[in-house]
């Protein structure tokens, strides 16, 4: 799909994959803003304009992959790019962002099921709020480069590993489409 | 695999402005680490989008970052580096900077 002005990504989604995704993203969004909330007050905000926002790292794994350091350990120059110094500084823009692109995601679904079309641009926010529902999956699932692919039925897991597939997939779906390319 | 390629020069390949001066002062680099959960795919569209890489340079870069675990994406002043990390965290990569010695 490549026409100017008509959608750039057609899919469709079955009522219990709109439910899933709309659980979802609203999950991400409550997290993302719980961490927002839980930042300090500034009380230079109003004259200075600039929002201060976390300066530690979340402690919960799934925030610390969705809101990672900027700078690797070892290798801060100074103090004004210390990862404390830098977060604060960009967490609330990266934080506003994601909550943006799960909020477009969830605006766009199809109510019920049914037919999916997407603008390039509500597929690009559809890619990226896929892609941090994906990152909350995989840290909760331990996801490394060896797996796991499959977990036995009555694992405690085995309906998010399921999950964490399907969305893989359409995450795949979104970028080829992006990027004009056949789906094989 | 064959010899991995330089940096990006500052200024070049994508949409960071670098002031010259600056650059040769204190070079900064964007690094992107590898991430199991990210798709080769996504990773490589990211980079075309975020530094108008093309489709070619944006898939080399990708493949350093998975066989490799890293690639430097972006250099340049820090300013321009922590706008880039900043970015690439907002798509969902992980990317840190630091200066280039």
């Amino acid at each position: 799909m490549d026409t100017a002005q008509g959608p750039r990504f057609v899919s469709a989604l079955e009522r219990h994959e709109v439910e899933l995704l709309r659980n979802m993203a609203t999950s991400v969004q409550q997290m993302l803003d719980e961490r927002q909330s839980s930042a300090p007050s500034d009380p230079l905000e109003q004259i200075t304009g600039i929002r201060a926002g976390n300066s530690a790292p979340p402690e919960n794994t799934t925030m610390r992959r969705l809101l990672p350091d900027f700078v690797k350990d070892g290798a801060e120059a100074a103090a004004d790019t210390s990862n404390s110094a830098l977060r604060s500084l960009h967490e609330p823009q990266i934080i506003d962002g994601k909550i943006a692109a799960a909020q477009r995601l969830l605006d766009t679904l199809p109510d019920g099921g049914g037919r999916l079309e997407l603008t390039e641009e509500e597929a690009e926010a559809w890619t990226a709020a896929v892609n941090d529902i994906r990152l909350t999956l995989g840290t909760l699932l331990q996801i490394g480069p060896d797996g796991p692919d499959r977990l036995p039925s009555g694992h405690p897991m085995a309906a998010h590993l399921e999950v964490y597939q399907w969305l893989t997939v359409l995450q795949e779906y979104l970028v080829l489409g992006l990027m004009g390319k056949p789906i094989r | 695999m064959g010899a991995s390629e330089a940096p990006p020069r500052p200024g070049t390949g994508g949409l960071q402005q670098t002031d010259l001066l600056e650059a040769i002062d204190a070079p900064w680099v964007t690094i992107v680490w590898d991430d199991p959960v990210n798709l080769m795919n996504y990773v490589t569209f990211v980079f075309q989008k975020l530094f108008g890489y093309s489709e070619p340079q944006a898939t080399k870069l990708m493949l350093q970052v998975h066989n490799e675990g890293k690639a430097v994406v972006s250099s340049g002043s820090r300013e321009a580096m922590e706008v880039d990390v900043t970015k690439l965290h907002g798509a969902g990569l992980w990317a840190t900077m630091q200066q280039d010695r």
